[in-house]
């Protein structure tokens, strides 16, 4: 018999949600930590170089100045769980959530290594005995394990983990990259082990503006009152026919936030469907049809019909749409090179001993391409000549970006302030390039009658 | 599969509802206020990030005190909204509630 447990002890569901949460919680798991792991062309998959300003995604190289393409990417990301919200809910707290995944994996440790539900209600209520003792610090060093390796790998995306990995083995870790290592560590340990329902009902920001983007046609797990009542002791008491209900209290107890669902949509349900499984195995055992509990919409309870196409649900997939095919363009006519030109504030121009004319620049250069560059300056004048360049040929390292003093001469150019064009391009690969315009003094006018040098 | 009492349902539900956060609303409102700047904080970093602070060679340790710094700036309007929220955490309303 229930009693007053210091966590929700959750009776584990069985069924094809339950089916679906392990699967989401397997692919999760093994994407978070397996993808430090792989690398292509010597680097990490994915690697946040906060200290080396470089982000690498999935063979993508970007740097700071590419902050749009990241920002797009949350822009994408955000939309795509306000348009899934809007059609079914909160697929994302109840399967994708990493609270939601951690604490799954959580609780599968603990019914390990303390059974099902009912002997851990027996052994909360037990005292302290050496085979208690043993069965919860397993439990807890096993927690604490997963959590630091989980904490290993969260830093294994900002340091690589072939180098954090031995690293730690040999004693030589930072001590930042150690203080994150614990510092996510114990939070999962925190999170998923204890904490568990309570950042899904009083900490998570999502939960309360998600009910921004329900209407009456998206999908939640409820309750068909209509079948269900009245229950099977309620019946009972007053005498009459019951409802499908037989009160068994199984929907709630495998409810990981603690909620009955039968008292309808409640803000703190994460849309698992737990109970959704654990009401089908008992209508199939009372043989009665499935779906007492279910997906469906508040429309649906009403007698209308589930309607995916509507004007909010249009709205969001469009936009999601459009941003995700701009995302993909600009992309892919992204130019993996940065020039800047800027000129020399000290001096418009310098006359040689030869009579050459040189104006001196600041380039700032950067490349996000994959491949270390060799690189060709060329400057040309508003007429089409080439200008001499210093320094001509410039090799840039992936990812590298720096400033970079460039002389730029001309002979026999009509004087005065013009402009000029500069262009970087790859030696190997001409379709690599870049360009941008600047001013060029060519000099001042020679005063009539002076002869030319 | 073992049937329980109905009564069961509500002892759950009535527990749950008042384990830990659920019936401490000061704590409740700083767990909140702390979780919702944690989740701002990598957003304003990758900001950060794209700025002229991070131009310049940075180490691991200047990024986390960027963060920290970052978790700090995106409690201030979660702690607005709590205030606002939460009356009792206004002092001249909770005084001229303690009147008579």
């Amino acid at each position: 018999m229930y009693s007053a447990a210091p966590r929700i002890q959750v009776r584990a569901a069985h069924g094809r949600h339950a089916r679906l949460r392990l699967l989401a919680m397997v692919v999760l798991l093994a994407l978070f930590y397996g993808l430090p792991w792989i690398q292509v062309g010597g680097r990490p998959l994915v690697w946040f170089d906060l200290p080396g300003r470089q982000f690498h995604l999935f063979g993508l190289l970007l740097v700071p100045q590419d902050l749009i393409y990241l920002t797009w990417l949350l822009v994408i990301a955000a939309l795509t769980l306000f348009f899934f919200t809007t059609l079914a809910g909160r697929l994302w707290c109840g399967y994708a959530c990493p609270q939601t995944v951690w604490t799954e994996a959580f609780m599968w440790i603990e019914q390990a290594f303390e059974g099902d539900r009912h002997q851990r209600l027996a052994l909360d209520r037990a005292p302290w005995t050496p085979a208690k003792l043993l069965r919860r610090g397993g439990k807890h060093l096993a927690w604490l394990a997963l959590g630091l390796y989980t904490g290993l790998s969260f830093v294994a995306y900002f340091v690589p983990a072939r180098e954090l990995f031995p690293a730690l083995i040999a004693g030589t870790l930072g001590g930042w990259a150690l203080f994150w290592v614990l510092f996510y560590g114990f939070a999962t340990w925190g999170n998923a082990g204890f904490m568990r329902e309570q950042v899904c009902k009083y900490m998570c920001p999502y939960a309360r503006f998600q009910s921004a983007m329900f209407d009456r046609d998206t999908l939640i797990v409820a309750y068909d009152a209509q079948r269900g009542e009245p229950r099977k002791s309620e019946a009972r008491r007053l005498g009459s026919p019951r409802g499908a209900c037989v009160d068994c209290s199984l929907c709630v107890q495998v409810c990981p936030v603690g909620i009955d669902i039968r008292k309808g949509l409640q803000y703190e349900c994460i849309a698992c469907a737990a109970c959704v499984d654990a009401c089908d195995a008992v209508m199939d055992s009372v043989q009665q049809a499935r779906g007492l509990i279910r997906y469906g919409s508040l429309a649906q309870q009403t007698g209308q019909g589930l309607r995916l196409l509507r004007p909010r649900s249009v709205g969001y997939g469009l936009l999601w749409l459009l941003l995700c095919a701009g995302f993909v363009v600009a992309l892919a006519q992204r130019t993996p090179l940065q020039l800047e030109v800027m000129r020399d504030r000290h001096a418009l121009y310098r006359q040689l001993g030869d009579g050459r004319i040189e104006n001196l620049y600041s380039l700032h250069l950067g490349s996000q391409d994959r491949r270390p560059l060799r690189l060709r300056l060329q400057v040309t004048a508003a007429d089409g000549r080439a200008l001499e360049v210093d320094p001509a040929v410039i090799e840039l390292a992936p990812g590298d970006s720096r400033s970079l003093a460039v002389s730029v001469r001309s002979r026999d150019l009509p004087p005065g302030l013009q402009s000029a064009r500069f262009q970087l391009v790859a030696e190997d690969d001409p379709r690599l390039h870049i360009e941008r315009q600047a001013s060029y003094h060519a000099g001042a006018p020679r005063p009539v009658g002076d002869p030319a040098p | 599969m073992s049937h329980e009492s109905p009564e069961e349902a509500e002892a759950i539900v009535r527990d749950a509802a008042r384990r830990a956060l659920g019936s401490r609303s000061r704590w409740r409102m700083l767990a909140a206020v702390l979780w919702a700047g944690f989740l701002g904080a990598p957003p304003i970093l990758l900001l950060w990030i794209g700025g002229h602070s991070l131009a310049q060679d940075t180490s691991l340790g200047q990024v986390s005190a960027m963060f920290f710094l970052a978790w700090g700036c995106a409690t201030v309007p979660a702690l607005i909204a709590a205030v606002i929220v939460d009356a009792d955490l206004v002092p001249s309303r909770r005084h001229s509630r303690d009147e008579p």
